[in-house]
This record gives structure tokens, sequence and C-alpha cells, in this order.
């Protein structure tokens, strides 16, 4: 261990905004932490999400986690497993211990010849040489998906290619905290809004790719562009009654950036309601002084026209239809049911999917973050700080 | 002050992307000697430095590439030659860039001294301020064994308060008494209101004239309405049920309240016209019970504030939880705090808990932004923008107030005449870092 010391240890599951809030608090008080993470990097979503306040500081609280994933990776008492997947989580005296696999690089950079025959044999093309290096996406891999395939494997004339190579590893901690946070709503779900099938029509996560430069879209100055929010968010019919709490503040952020960038550009936001803005905040009053459109209605559907999307909705009494040339659908937050970590250890939900901490501090293990309902990633991080707090309570029960 | 002070920088992994990021430091003219180290992390390559750092007069050091956990040793060999542990910085190789070093040295060189000495410095955290927020923070800082004094604003004539010193020694003169602290918290919330008036017969209205802080009270006044005969209706400009509340909404309105969204409402002898922005047409309800729910700010806050000269519309920050923009003081409640979140107790909660890291350590040390007076143009955009009050005008010039000033290059960035500099400008994320003192230990 590190130092040498017999510090108890903390295990932290998901290294989201939470995660890495409740890592630093306890390195801060001396406590080793082993963090352990899903993804390649630390960050969670928010490694896909830009700064929106370029000029002006909006408060979107993106760099306060690039802040806390410096000072998590620049820690000694911070073990950072990334890219692990749960084996089993066993409670011993107290004590839990996570046995976890991690795939191995399915290429060996040391046998690899750069050939690249494995990236002609692929049918997938899930192999691709990018800067020299062969890079396997293990996603649109055959094999790894469970289908037989392995022909890079006969091809590769120096045997550099193990698909299924693993490592096992375990990490041991008396106190657990868990935060790993939601999944962001499937837009595809919501089939009337027709993402997927009608060309013009994004995620508020594609916008933010737009607005990091990473990709194109159909947006500029004399250009029409509308937000619709609320998608995923309050409609039973689609199984997320609860509020986001998140989409208002983030797409109003948007909004306002893309006028900064494009002051000719025509933005319309489609909202229910603004939630978790007060009058003061200056988002609300930003907005007041820009002419962006605010329509309060919750669009029909959206169709296409001409090869452009266009949204129908209701307007007083009538029933309205306006082409634009984007559509960025605001999507919310939805609890990850399908986590095993979760069902491992047994965490009880509420009837909406989102964790309950009942009978949780009694064992060790503490919630924070999205994995509790939806939240803003300020709220993950003192949550994730509050977290910490309580698990430095239980440690100091249990070793004095 | 003399002869500037100057430090000695040693490069370990001294190959390849290193040297690369590294060259340009090595010209720097605050760098009085540089050194490729043959090994690195070993106990030759620290004895290598000790020997340099005895001869020499350097009073900082350096070592860059090197495995952050050497900090402490590289602590430990230079007070041995007199350099206190502040002045010595590593930055890791994971983080192998020249700004990175740049910044770190302007770190270790930073010659802004404390001004008081050491053993006035105070490891005490004084709370100021009331409601559930600050009872929330007091419980939580003496479960966390601060040294925390808590004071009423009530306790205090704050006109006539005098507040001196800075971070770590804050003098408060109040009157008779004198308090002295290392941090400030100042915590408010708003107070909610409920005003109820009767008329005669007809439905009850409750009117929610605040944000998500009159929740509480709002939803009770809604349980306590449909309880008795008669129709249910509120009357809200937006919904403030964010998060977890859609539940709680939906449910009211499965109970059969009518949630009615109008802007101004006219009460006229027992009888409402409202105007519903969603239905258009005016709706006038008999009413028998008209109740109010609405908050205010406490006076208190802005008296507070004042003394601690900050405006009154200031607001935390982000970056830390609670920071105020002005160094070693904090601040949280719903008073405050922007945000609404549900549940401002638990914020408060984090905030104190967050403390507990910064109260001990010594002073910050950040890279400054400067002003290029040939080039500005006195428009004070800076002025206007930084959050943390650190650009000032006198002397018919822009200046940028060292005490102030955080570094976060907000300024820089919208400088019209480009005339702020500061080490190189892809200040998101690394500028962070090294302010937590996190990215280089």
């Amino acid at each position: 261990m590190a130092g040498g010391k017999d510090i108890a240890k903390v295990v932290v599951v998901g290294g989201g905004p939470a995660g890495l809030a409740c890592a630093a608090e306890l390195a801060v008080r001396g406590v080793s932490v082993a963090l352990l993470e899903k993804r390649g990097s630390l960050g969670g979503r928010v490694q896909d999400l830009s700064c929106k306040g370029k000029v002006r500081c909006r408060q979107c609280d993106v760099c306060r986690v690039h802040r806390l994933r410096s000072q998590v990776l620049a820690s000694e008492l911070i073990t950072v497993h990334t890219r692990v997947e749960l084996e089993q989580v066993e409670r011993n005296n107290g004590r839990y211990r996570f046995d976890l696999v991690r795939p191995n690089d399915a290429i060996n950079a040391g046998l690899c010849s750069r050939c690249g025959k494995c990236v002609e044999a692929c049918p997938t093309g899930a192999m691709t040489k990018a800067a020299g290096k062969i890079v396997l996406d293990r996603n649109s891999c055959r094999s790894i998906q469970g289908l037989e395939c392995e022909r890079c494997v006969s091809v590769c004339p120096v045997g550099a290619i193990d698909l299924f190579g693993e490592e096992h590893l375990s990490v041991n901690g008396n106190a657990v905290v868990v935060a790993t946070g939601s999944l962001e709503f499937p837009a595809s779900e919501e089939k009337r809004l027709g993402f997927g099938e009608v060309s013009g029509v994004m995620t508020s996560m594609d916008l933010e790719s737009f607005l990091e430069g990473k990709m194109d879209a159909d947006l500029e100055n004399g250009k029409k562009a509308a937000f619709i929010l609320c998608v995923g968010s309050r409609s039973s019919s689609v199984g997320t009654p609860k509020c986001s709490s998140v989409c208002c503040k983030y797409s109003l952020r948007q909004a306002l950036t893309l006028k900064e960038m494009f002051p000719k550009l025509s933005i319309t936001m489609f909202i229910m309601d603004w939630r978790g803005l007060s009058d003061d905040d200056g988002l609300l009053r930003e907005l007041a002084t820009t002419d962006i459109q605010v329509v309060r209605s919750r669009p029909a559907e959206i169709f296409s026209e001409g090869g452009r999307p266009a949204v129908r909705y209701e307007s007083g009494n009538d029933v309205e239809c306006q082409c634009y040339d984007t559509v960025v659908l605001s999507v919310g937050l939805m609890p990850d049911l399908d986590d095993d970590t979760l069902s491992q250890m047994a965490i009880p939900r509420d009837p909406w999917g989102d964790l309950k901490d009942e009978n949780c501090a009694d064992r060790g293990v503490f919630l924070a973050g999205s994995c509790r309902g939806p939240r803003d990633i300020g709220h993950c991080v003192a949550d994730g700080i509050v977290a910490a707090h309580h698990a430095m309570k239980h440690l100091g029960v249990d070793h004095g | 002050m003399g002869e500037p002070m100057k430090a000695a920088v040693f490069i370990c992994r001294a190959h390849g992307a290193n040297l690369v990021a590294y060259r340009g430091l090595l010209k720097h003219p605050r760098v009085g000697h540089s050194e490729m180290l043959p090994s690195c992390c070993s106990e030759e390559g620290r004895n290598h430095v000790q020997l340099h750092l005895l001869g020499r007069t350097t009073q900082a050091l350096l070592v860059l590439g090197c495995s952050a956990f050497e900090l402490k040793r590289y602590q430990d060999i230079a007070v041995l030659a007199g350099i206190p542990p502040t002045r010595v910085a590593v930055v890791p190789f994971q983080l192998r860039t020249s700004h990175a070093a740049e910044l770190a040295l302007a770190r270790v060189l930073d010659d802004r001294e404390a001004r008081f000495p050491a053993e006035a410095h105070s490891d005490g955290l004084c709370l100021i301020g009331e409601g559930v927020s600050a009872d929330a923070a007091f419980e939580q800082a003496v479960a966390e064994g601060l040294n925390v004094v808590r004071i009423a604003p009530g306790d205090v004539d704050w006109n006539e308060a005098r507040l001196t010193g800075g971070r770590g020694h804050f003098i408060l003169e109040a009157g008779e008494v004198m308090h002295h602290f290392g941090l400030a918290l100042i915590s408010f919330d708003l107070s909610v209101e409920v005003d109820r008036s009767c008329f005669g017969e007809g439905d009850t209205v409750v009117v929610l004239a605040g944000g998500e802080e009159c929740l509480r009270s709002f939803v009770s006044e809604l349980d306590g309405a449909l309880s008795k005969s008669g129709k249910v209706y509120a009357v809200v400009q937006e919904t403030p049920f964010s998060g977890d509340g859609e539940i709680l909404y939906q449910d009211l309105q499965l109970r059969g309240v009518t949630f009615l969204r109008a802007p101004d409402i006219k009460v006229f002898d027992g009888s409402m016209t409202v105007i519903d922005e969603h239905l258009g047409c005016p709706l006038t309800i008999k009413v028998r019970d008209l109740v109010t729910v609405r908050s205010s700010r406490p006076g208190a806050v802005d008296e507070v504030l004042k003394a601690f000269g900050m405006p009154p519309s200031r607001r935390p920050i982000g970056l830390v939880p609670g920071d105020s923009g002005m160094p070693g003081v904090f601040m949280c409640g719903s008073a405050l705090s922007a945000r609404h979140e549900d549940d401002p107790a638990e914020l408060s909660r984090a905030t104190v808990t967050s403390l507990v890291g910064t109260i001990g350590s010594p002073l910050p040390r950040i890279p400054l932004a400067a002003i290029d007076t040939e080039r500005c143009s006195n428009c004070l955009t800076c002025l206007r923008l930084c959050p943390y009050g650190a650009p000032y005008f006198s002397e018919g010039r822009m200046h940028i107030s060292a005490e102030r000033c955080q570094g976060c290059g907000m300024c820089l960035a919208a400088c019209p005449s480009m005339a702020i500099s500061m080490p190189p400008s892809d200040l998101r994320a690394e500028a962070g870092a090294i302010k937590m003192g996190g990215g280089l230990k």
C-alpha cells in the first residue's frame, strides 16, 4: 500500500464528477482510494461535454471536472483502474473484495509489424490504421460481440492479435462509494421525434461534439435551429417520469453559446417549464437580451420535409408546422437499470429506478451522484464530497 | 527586494518529448541553474541535486519529468539547504508540457510572501449566518473536528465592524470583541413567509412567489388545502419542481390541484382573475382562502457581504464548493447560491467538508494575470468580467490585484486589445490542476 502505512481503503465505483470529487476529497484526508472506471479514461460523461463559456463563464462546471481529474491522477493515494468490468463483489468481515476483469490490448504493439493485413481482413471495419498504429474498436468487432469471425487472428503473420486476452485483478476496501452515474436517454426511443430517421435531427450530446469542433452540423449564420427540451424527461410514456433537472440548464447554455458563435443563427426553444433556474440566475437574464425565441409547447412530431426536419407543434388552439435546418433534442438522464455492480451489491431502487440509500450506510456502502436521481455536475461534486465524509466516518468507527 | 529569486531546474528522463517540452524553460531568465539528471528518482539523482543545492545560491527547486511520488524526498533535501518546502515542485512525467513547467516555475518563484508571520496563521473557521444551511454547516464543522466559531448576524453591528488581514489571518473587529480566524464561511437562507387571507365561500388558491426554497411550505399548504372542501388552485410563474420533484408535481395534479401559470393575479372582493399563459383567456375563481408563499433575502446578508468588501450580488463561482472568489471566504445557503439545489443543507455540508483540506494548508501560489499598459485601452472589460474582482482602475491605468487574481484566465480570453498575459493560454484544465496543487505536487 502507498506509503507503507496500513490505511483503510475506500473503493469508489465510477469515475464521473461524483466519484472523482469523492476520491480527491478522501485522498486529501490521507485515505487511500481505489477508483474503478468502466471507460478508458476518467471524467464520465463530462469528457464529451464542451466548455460553454468561451467568452463569459456560464458556470457549466465542466472545467471543474477536468480539475478534479488532474488532482486525482496526480494523487499518490489514489489507484485508478480504468477499463475494468466487475466480475463479483464479496463481503467478508466488513471488508469488500471486488474481483475485476480488464481486457488486454487486443493487438500486441511489440509484435505487430503494422502490415495492415488484419485491416483488410476485417469484415466490419473494426480494425483501423491510425497514425501508423493498428487500433481495434471493440464495439464493432464481431468476435468480441460473440459472433464467429477471428479472421484477423488467422491472417496475422506475426501472431500479434489476441482478442480475448484479459487480466484479473482484485481490489479490497473497508467502505464502498457507489457513483455509477446515469445514462442519457436514447433519443431514438422517442419515435415521434424522428431521431436517426430525419436528417438534421441531433441530440444535445451531438451538439456538444459540434461545439468541441469534433463534428459537423448545419449550424451557421442565417440558418434556423430549434431546441426541443424534455426529451426523455417528464414523460411517463417512455418510462422517464422524473424531470432530468439538467436539460433546461445545459440547453440554455448551449443555445447562448451558439448565439455567441453565430449571431445571425435563428434559434427557437420548445420548452415545458424552466426548471432549476431562478430569476437571479444569469442564464434567464441573458436569454432575455438575445433574440432566441421561446415557445411553450411540447412538439407532437418531427418529420422530413424536403430533406429538412419539420416540427409540428401546438400553439394556442392551432397546430403549427415549422421547418428548421437543425433540430436539437435535449435528452434527459435515466437510471442505468442493467448495471451489474448495483445488483450484486443489493442496493435498493425507488420505483423510478434511482438508487436509495436505505440500509446502505450501516454496511459501509455510500451513494453519490446521479445514480441517486438526476442532478447536475455541481450537485454531483457536492454529493461526492459528502459521501467522502460519510465514508471517513464509517472508517473511523471501524478502525478507531 | 534586490536580486530576484532564481530556481534550479533538473530534468529527469531527459530524452525525447521531455527535452522538447522543457527546452524553452532552460533559457528562462529566472532559472539560475539547469541540468539533466543522469539517473532519475534514485539515490544517485538525489545526491546530485543535494550537492548542487548546498553549493549554489538558487532559492527554489523544480524537478521536471519526475514521478510525483518523489516530491517529499526533494523537499527533505531542500530543507537541508534552507529552501522551504513550498519552493519545491515536481512536474510529473504524465503532465509533460512546457506550459505546466512554466506554471510550476511561476509557483515556486512566487515572491508573494504571506503578509503575516507563520505563527499568526489561524486554523479557525468563522461561520457567520443563520438558517438551516448555517445549522447544517455548523454541525458538519463540529463533526469534522474543525475549530469553529459561530457568529449570529445579530451579534455584530456590521456597519461598525472592520475586517483586516487575509486568508489564514482574518481579524474581525466588532465593537469590544475581536475575532481571529483563518477562513470565513457566510451562510444565509432565504426566509420563507406564508400570508393567509380569508374571504367567504369558494375555492382555495395557493400562490407561489419564489423559487425552490419555498417548495416545502408550498406543498404543505396545498396538502392542507386538499383536506378541505372546494377546489384547489396553485398559481405559479414557473413550476419549481426540478429533478425528483416532478413526482411530487404529478402527484399533486392527480390529487386534484389545478396548476395555473400566471404572471399576475388580480383579487377583488373574494373573486380572483388570472390569465393562464397556456389557456390564454382570463379565468375567474371565487376565493375562500388565499395563501401566498413568498421568500425574501434576509437584510443582514448585504451588511455582512459589505463588511467583507464584496458586492451584494456576489455568488459562489464554482470550482471549489462555495468559493466566493475572495481568498479564504466561502459562502453557502440558498440566499447566496444562485442554484437552488433541492437540498441547500447538503450543499453547505459539502462546502464545510471540502474546507478541511484547505484550512491548515499554506496560501496557494498561482500564476497571475499581468496587464501590458501600452496595449491596454482602458475599456474595463476585465473589470466587469472578473469573478474575483481583481482588476482595478487607478491613476488612469488598469491594474490587476495580485492578492485577488486567481489565474483563471477569463480576462485573458476576453481582453479586446490582448493586453493581458499569463503563462501560456491553454488554461482550462492545467491551470485548474495547478491551482489546486493537484497537477503539480
